[in-house]
């Protein structure tokens, strides 16, 4: 009887070592023309992965600029008029000139007019004349932006607000305190948001991989993170080549061109999606010195890939996350 | 202690030991997954399932607007008519958790099943 209590003891033991996996709920869904997938663990997981769904289509209206049944639609055909706008996007076009003034302007909420012209990712993309870009730059200027209070706005001399640059970052940063004690991981398009302790990782990390830009199915770099936001902005994903340059999506404000700085791709880790989400765009059209220097400034951890193959992180990564390079058997060359 | 321990108490042990271990695999298998596993969603539904170890290569074709190709490891979309070609150029997809994804036609390819080494690319 000895030897057989004994014998249960050590199987009990010895299985219960199995790796344990908490109930979760995936929910794929299209949104903000881009495709979404949010998993949560945990009692409730279905419904937590059901109302971040619910949660970021409530907001396409508030944020979308080519819904006509939406604010900011109403607000860029208000020629010049006070619009009284939805909560949410009173407090995303707030986000976006913050961000616009800490970048000094190198990310721009007022793009619509640039993006529209060169029509990158439609059959219309094409490099527009000179004088159509001139013309659309004087659209663009953030400081056209007059934030009246209790949800009313203005835009002057014919600024067009585009919110796509940090819309993906608002709706990750809402979605998070729907994971309430549970733990959710939300890809929403280029957006991703890690929360909680990952039941599936000893040491409850997730590790995020940042893509190839010539491979972006495969990664050259992890990240592992906890409670951290995860965004890339880079040229290869929408994008068109004529005469042998790439045009991507990623446009300078002070030129009207895409950003031609040397960089392929700016990854930021931040706790807030919002900033990391503009913050990336601000980056990658600083480029690699000047981005590196303002990170330093303001304490921003950011992985820049550069065109000759050097993957170079801020400072601030260390703290913000686990960082492994993975890069050198495909060419690139890591500089801390 | 040893000197105590007879050819029985050895036989129990190493019953014992492999009883736990083939369990332990079990519950593993059943918390990560049987392997990875390739999903075709068109327009939200799920149009094709496929174990990836059963597959040494298959071609999907969606009515010609979407290709995507299969091997006993990887997933790709393989080609596609849309204008602006953003899942053929996501290349093959190889983790739980990545995705091809053809916003014009609604169409995504993507991996479930076992985590590997990330839980997600962000691209």
């Amino acid at each position: 009887m000895k030897r057989f209590g004994a014998a249960l003891l050590l199987f009990c033991c010895l299985a219960g070592c199995a790796p344990r996996q908490e109930a979760a709920h995936t929910v794929d869904f299209f949104a903000m023309d881009t495709f979404m997938t949010v998993t949560a663990y945990g009692a409730a997981a279905e419904q937590v992965a059901v109302a971040c769904e619910q949660q970021v289509d409530a907001l396409e209206p508030a944020l979308s600029r080519t819904r006509t049944d939406s604010d900011l639609y109403r607000l860029n055909h208000a020629a010049g008029a006070v619009c009284t706008v939805h909560e949410d996007t009173y407090a995303a076009i707030e986000a976006a000139v913050q961000y616009a003034a800490l970048t000094d302007g190198a990310f721009d909420p007022t793009m619509a007019a640039l993006t529209d012209l060169w029509g990158i990712g439609t059959e219309a993309a094409h490099v527009p004349p000179q004088a159509a870009i001139d013309a659309a730059r004087a659209q663009v200027d953030y400081h056209d932006i007059e934030l009246l209070g209790d949800r009313q706005v203005r835009l002057h001399d014919g600024a067009q607000l585009d919110l796509g640059g940090i819309g993906k970052g608002y709706a990750t940063d809402k979605v998070a305190p729907l994971a309430a004690d549970g733990a959710l991981l939300a890809q929403l398009g280029g957006n991703i948001g890690a929360f909680g302790v990952n039941p599936g990782r000893e040491g409850g990390d997730w590790v995020i991989g940042i893509a190839d830009p010539d491979d972006h199915a495969s990664f050259i770099a992890t990240v592992a993170v906890r409670d951290r936001s995860v965004v890339t902005s880079g040229d290869y994903e929408r994008f068109f080549e004529q005469d042998g340059v790439r045009y991507h999506h990623i446009f300078d404000p002070a030129t009207g061109y895409p950003a031609q700085t040397g960089l392929r791709s700016v990854t930021v880790i931040d706790p807030c999606s919002t900033r990391a989400d503009a913050l990336t765009t601000a980056l990658f059209v600083m480029g690699l010195e000047e981005g590196l220097a303002f990170c330093a400034a303001q304490d921003v951890a950011a992985v820049f890939i550069t065109a000759d193959g050097q993957v170079v992180t801020s400072d601030a990564v260390e703290t913000a996350c686990a960082f492994t390079f993975l890069g050198a058997d495909k060419g690139y060359r890591y500089v801390a | 202690m040893w000197h105590r321990l007879k050819w029985g108490d050895l036989v129990i042990a190493g019953a014992v030991l492999l009883a736990a271990a083939a369990l332990a695999a079990l519950l593993a298998r059943q918390a990560t997954g049987d392997g990875l596993y390739a999903e075709v969603w068109q327009a939200g539904e799920l149009v094709e399932r496929v174990a990836l170890t059963d597959v040494t290569a298959r071609t999907i074709d969606l009515d010609g607007h979407n290709v995507i190709v299969l091997d006993g490891r990887t997933a790709t979309m393989h080609a596609a008519d849309c204008r602006d070609q953003v899942c053929v150029r996501t290349g093959t997809l190889t983790h739980a958790g990545q995705a091809a994804v053809c916003l014009p036609n609604r169409v995504v390819v993507k991996l479930v099943g076992v985590p590997g080494e990330i839980d997600a690319i962000v691209s």
